[in-house]
């Protein structure tokens, strides 16, 4: 509970942080095109000064300014004449926000010239040559939505969950998944937050936008991100922003007792150029949804009749598919973040000292399927992590800019599986069987593992602009992540005793990037260099006696990429990249691991895969009310020596071993189709297709693959998106805003094992048809949202995984308030 | 979250009331007999198979005819799908078990022109101490038994004993798949032996059963390391009651009884008979047992008798004292074809290695005797050999090493045949 402890000291210290602020003029408006179209990520700043705003997806904007008197507010856009209007603002000023509306109109001259510099920076991303997803999600902000179902739309990423809130989460890219897909919080593995702290942790009003790279990775992640990377952006205070404070607020409320709330709020001092932001989150659910797959067996208890003989039923399945009511399933997690700094300096543009801390607790419902409920098995986990970040451009000499971060966490995770009882589907304990000595734990043992974790993370990163158009660049990261486990119920010579699992990652990436003809062509190549040192004490329990046993196995490796972009026209931009990508070893793979009963598997070899995308964006039609854009991509990934569970027998008993056996080939197309109607209407359809064949023509031991070029199971291959959105403002009162948004999402069925063998009871995950809706009420002012949303509003049986089944019909209601 | 619970007990209760109004006869599983009762249609075999090495991933097919033909489960086959991983049972009636090992259920199946229905499903985990990963295994026409042994750390009394082993064995009555009798649980006691050589009892399989007894093959486990385990044990209990358990030695040979998967027990005659799992240079022996009791009169070194040093975990009695064995020779070249088929006569006591393909019959289980024949699968594994896996119809009679033809034609490559049932 010093978690807790800390936890409230850090709210103390965000309490005192808020204190003393300067009245600011709030210029609230919009951006508009001489056809009455909206120009998102338009500029809008006072003029001589650096306060300034970019305008949202539908145009408007929100303009803090800390100066009094007059001011003159310039809006510009890209191929648009800037124009300026003037406001009088002054301290007592209690009339509410000044309004403007600007009209900016087409500007054919230069249209080339100004090409660039009125990009979004999502768009800017996703003009870079990788193939990129950027979110934007500031439109998001007043839905109540999880960030994974946020990602769960983007083309090309599936998110796999085991059930509501809190649970195991797996996301695949383009058919590559589990640790060939690294998660990044503003460029910091999020597995060094702990996984107390999940994406789904993060506020979503604290977002800028996702980044979702698919395949082909940019060096400044220095990870080994095989599959692709997800970084999540959330939102920095930039010099040149207007506001210098803000303080917002959401709660929601949903079903089966699901809460949520945040608070996030910052605060500038323009003289002392001292920063301090925060951000708090509650999130807790029951996550007692209904379930009525055909994995819920409800048995006989009665061990006898009333005439006192056995009952022949006894523990006989007499139903089958009930709908029943999860009960051991709560979820709740609690965290704050707080960075104090300064930006603006002279020695520096920002420096800031962080900390995060979190804690969770999770209720464990079943095993991997929904075979046996358990009743009281859960795990609980906290981190703390502190963090230092700099940030100097034009450090030492003119365009070169410099970062460095340093990262320490410190986690633990604990499992608790004692009981001896057991449960029914229904929540009611299980009678006992008279004579039969029930054993502790849920799961198959007992347990009450505990994992500690320590995770250092030192990360620089230098560009220097060679000249306008020539940039090079350089990034290494030094990862050096210690993990321990102790489980004192486990049998003596099945414990790890704190045995130490060390991997030390270093990885050095070096790159060149180019502008030519006019920004028309982008070209960058890049090269990484992994170098992973894996280390094990292993303590083991050898007759009588405690030993130490050490391993260690370093291992090198070179990755490498390319990625070009092309615009043609202003309406049609081609992509492609290429990378050959690493997923390096893990300790427990190489040297095993007791507890886990996997055997060391001392010669295996890095995973890895040579990745390729071809898309393109285009804007297929654009007229004065309506736009019709394309975004697609091709794909390619040969992944080689994948590293695959299996069986060995040592002994008597079957342990796993981790061996290098396959060889994968999976070709796919994503596309999204965008059809704008001014600001009213926006449909989306999008579609993804992935064809994965497992291409290993013999196994290990030299015997044929009866499943040689079969489709790999475990795999959603295709899926079909689309929504409709319709936004009305001024509907009840000058200044208001209604969004409605539909979204319908289709799984098709997916082979759970190898589809070739066998014709009967074959476990598939079945096809979904899923439909979401949402309605947010943004009131006049600005200030205060209302929404309330719909998921699975058909109360379909929704599964991501094999016999795992996820909610039905989920409503909730949420409510965000921007103070400042 | 109690109200809630009320009310699931409301319909709960309102339910089995409508489904024991709703019963009749014509849905009760019992009734659905399986083709196998019909004289006129033939017998089917019905065939397990493991994918890819994936202990999870086993199918079952049905065949009419071992002796030739071919059988593919590209396409074909029931996806048993456990938890784990799945053992196969048939009856003389026609119907399947299969006990999913992970997930605790007994299931019975009828199989009618090449589709399986689950007629009955049962979970074993709350007679066997709440834990679903328990081993079954059928002894006869009218039982499986189910059973297993938890050790557990406990302080050491100054013995230098510091486990403790709770057996658990619960006997189900087939084909009606319902619990029989329940072994209140047993503290295996510590002998001498085990005090000795510093060891306890990890494993319990391969019941048999001869008149009033029950016996079980065991398997032992070292805490000391450093001191070699000797002896072959057993343990016995009464039956179908299962009650006055007792744990038993012989020193005639070294090495665990359990077998792999059951199959390392067979009551022939007047005896239930014994392999132990020999390491190293320890000789493969045949001991028997009777009345609750080892043979001391009573041994057959195989491994003498064969001039060749190897060891099983699993042999199948094709009748009068002839048996089939699978058998691994450490010492082959081919480290993934390690296992060859010996026959064994328990009353001439000889044994001749059958020139069969090696292969590998780590976690090969079963096979069927029919007439004087008896049919096995072997799949040599891998590059090396030709890889030809079929049913072999061994000659029961005949003491050639050649004498057997092959039959019906399996799949080539990454698919293990578990055993014919």
């Amino acid at each position: 509970m010093a978690m807790r402890v800390i936890v409230g000291i850090v709210f103390f210290l965000l309490s005192l942080s808020v204190f003393g602020e300067r009245p600011v003029n709030v210029i609230r408006g919009r951006v508009v095109s001489d056809n009455n179209e909206p120009l998102p990520g338009a500029t809008v700043f006072i003029q001589n000064t650096t306060q300034g705003v970019q305008t949202d997806a539908n145009g408007y904007f929100t303009l803090h300014a800390s100066i009094e008197g007059d001011m003159t507010i310039v809006a510009s856009y890209i191929g648009y004449q800037p124009m300026a209007k003037t406001v009088s603002a002054n301290a007592n000023n209690s009339g509410g926000p000044h309004r403007l509306h600007y009209v900016l109109t087409e500007n054919t001259e230069n249209l080339e010239e100004v090409l660039v510099r009125g990009e979004s920076r999502a768009a800017r991303i996703e003009r870079s040559g990788f193939a990129v997803t950027s979110v934007d999600t500031r439109h998001l902000q007043k839905k109540s939505a999880e960030i994974n179902e946020v990602l769960d739309r983007t083309p090309g990423l599936r998110v796999r969950r085991d059930g509501g809130m809190g649970s195991r989460t797996q996301y695949n890219i383009n058919g590559l998944s589990g640790s060939a897909v690294r998660i990044f919080i503003d460029g910091v593995p999020a597995e060094s937050y702990g996984s107390s702290y999940s994406v789904n942790s993060i506020p979503i009003s604290l977002i800028e936008r996702i980044d979702v790279y698919k395949g082909v990775v940019p060096i400044e992640f220095g990870n080994d991100a095989m599959g692709g990377a997800i970084n999540i952006v959330t939102k920095q205070l930039k010099n040149e922003s207007g506001s210098n404070r803000a303080l917002n607020a959401s709660y929601s409320y949903g079903s089966f007792n699901t809460h949520r709330a945040d608070v996030t709020g910052s605060w500038r001092n323009y003289k002392s150029g001292i920063t301090t932001r925060f951000s708090t989150f509650y999130n807790s659910s029951d996550n007692n949804y209904y379930v009525w797959s055909d994995d819920i067996k409800i048995k006989d208890y009665n061990e006898f009749l009333p005439d006192g003989s056995r009952n022949p039923d006894f523990l006989t399945i007499i139903d089958q598919g009930v709908k029943v009511r999860r009960f051991n399933d709560a979820y709740e997690s609690y965290g704050a973040k707080v960075d104090v700094g300064v930006t603006g300096k002279s020695w520096a543009d920002q420096l800031f000292f962080t900390i995060n801390v979190s804690e969770d607790y999770k209720e464990s419902q079943h095993g991997p399927r929904m075979i046996s409920p358990y009743g009281e098995r859960f795990t609980e986990g906290w981190t703390v992590a502190p963090a230092v970040n700099f940030v100097k451009n034009n450090a030492l000499f003119e365009g070169l800019n410099v970062s460095m971060d340093f990262q320490y966490s410190v986690s633990e995770r604990s499992t608790v599986d004692t009981t001896t009882n057991r449960y029914d589907w229904f929540g009611n304990l299980v009678p006992h069987v008279r004579g039969v000595t029930r054993l502790p734990g849920e799961a198959r043992n007992a347990s009450l593992n505990v994992n500690n974790n320590k995770n250092y993370i030192a990360r620089g990163s230098a560009s220097y602009n060679l000249n306008e158009n020539h940039l090079l660049g350089v990034n290494y990261s030094n990862n050096y992540f210690i993990r321990s486990s102790d489980d004192k119920l486990r049998a003596a010579e099945l414990r790890n005793y704190g045995s130490e699992n060390i991997a030390n990652k270093q990885i050095t990436g070096i790159t060149y990037q180019n502008t030519l003809f006019n920004e028309k062509l982008r070209n960058s190549i890049f090269a990484k260099h992994y170098y992973n040192n894996l280390k094990q004490d292993r303590i083991e329990y050898n007759s009588g006696v405690l030993d130490t046993i050490r391993y260690s196995r370093p291992d090198d490796n070179w990755g490498y990429g390319a990625t070009t972009s092309f615009a043609v026209t202003p309406a049609i931009r081609f992509n492609a990249s290429v990378e050959k990508a690493v997923r390096l070893v893990t300790a427990n793979e190489v040297f095993g691991n007791v507890s886990d009963e996997i055997v060391e598997s001392v010669n295996l070899e890095p995973e890895k895969s040579l990745n390729v995308n071809f898309g393109g964006m285009f804007t297929l039609h654009n007229s004065n009310r309506n736009q019709l854009r394309l975004n697609t991509n091709f794909f390619f990934r040969n992944t080689y020596d994948r590293i695959k569970r299996s069986i060995v027998v040592r002994g008597d008993d079957s342990h796993s071993v981790f061996n290098n056996i396959g060889h994968i080939v999976s070709k796919g197309v994503e596309a999204q189709l965008d059809y704008r109607i001014g600001v009213k209407w926006h449909f989306m359809l999008q579609g993804y297709y992935l064809d994965s064949r497992f291409m290993e023509e013999f196994a290990q031991n030299g015997s044929v693959n009866l499943n040689y070029k079969s489709r790999e199971p475990n795999m959603p291959y295709l899926t079909f998106g689309g929504s409709a959105e319709y936004n009305k403002e001024n509907l009840f009162k000058q200044g208001d805003r209604i969004s409605v948004n539909w979204y319908s999402a289709y799984i098709n069925e997916f082979h759970f094992d190898w589809s070739i063998i066998g014709n009967q009871n074959k476990p598939i995950v079945p096809s979904q048809f899923l439909n979401d809706v949402s309605i947010s009420y943004l009131f006049p002012g600005e200030k205060l949202t209302l929404s309330l949303d719909g998921k699975n509003i058909f109360n379909e049986m929704a599964f991501d995984n094999f016999a795992v089944q996820r909610p039905g019909r989920t409503l909730s209601a949420k409510i965000a308030y921007a103070f400042f | 979250m109690k109200k809630v619970r009320f009310i699931s007990h409301l319909f709960l209760s309102a339910f089995m009331l409508f489904a024991a109004s709703c019963s009749d006869d014509k849905d009760d599983p019992i009734n659905q007999l399986p083709d196998e009762t019909d004289d006129s249609k033939p017998r089917v075999f019905h065939i397990a198979a493991r994918f890819d090495g994936r202990d999870s991933e086993v199918y079952m097919a049905g065949v009419e005819d071992l002796s030739k033909g071919s059988l593919s489960f590209k396409g074909n086959g029931y996806a048993i799908n456990p938890v784990r991983s799945a053992r196969v049972f048939t009856d003389n009636l026609g119907w399947v078990y299969v006990f999913d090992y992970g997930g605790g259920y007994l299931q019975k199946f009828s199989y009618n022109n090449g589709s399986y229905t689950k007629v009955k499903e049962l979970d074993v985990a709350p007679v066997m101490g709440g834990v679903p990963h328990v081993r079954p295994w059928k002894i006869n026409e009218e039982t499986i038994l189910i059973h297993n042994i938890i050790a557990r750390d406990i302080e050491d009394s100054g013995n230098g004993i510091n486990k403790e082993a709770d057996m658990y064995v619960t006997r189900m009555e087939i084909p009606l798949v319902a619990i029989a009798d329940i072994l209140e649980t047993w503290t295996i006691p510590a002998e001498a032996w085990d005090v000795e050589e510093k060891a306890y009892v990890f494993r319990v399989d391969a019941p048999t059963v001869l008149d009033d007894k029950i016996y079980y093959g065991l398997g032992r486990r070292a805490i000391d390391n450093t001191i070699p385990l000797t002896g072959m044990h057993t343990i016995v209990l009464d039956y179908p009651s299962l009650t006055n358990p007792k744990y038993i030695r012989s020193e005639k040979g070294t090495g665990n009884t359990n077998g792999y998967r059951g199959g390392n027990m067979h009551a022939i005659g007047e005896y239930v008979y014994q392999a132990n799992r020999a390491t190293g240079e320890n000789a493969t022996m045949i001991l028997r047992l009777k009345d609750g009791e080892y043979d001391n009169n009573w041994e057959f070194n195989v491994t003498a008798a064969l001039g060749e040093t190897f060891n099983t975990n699993n042999w199948y009695h094709a009748g009068n004292g002839i048996c089939y064995v699978s058998a691994q020779f450490t010492n082959a070249e081919d480290e993934n074809n390690q296992w060859g088929v010996v026959r064994m006569d328990l009353n001439n006591k000889t044994a001749i290695k059958m020139n069969v393909p090696m292969s590998d019959l780590f976690g090969y289980q079963n096979g069927v005797t029919i007439d004087d024949k008896f049919y096995m699968a072997v799949s040599p594994v891998g590059s090396t050999g030709e890889s030809a896996p079929f049913v072999y119809i061994f000659d029961i009679d005949s003491t050639d090493p050649n004498a057997f033809t092959k039959g019906l034609e399996l799949d080539k490559g990454n698919i293990f045949v578990e055993g014919i049932f």
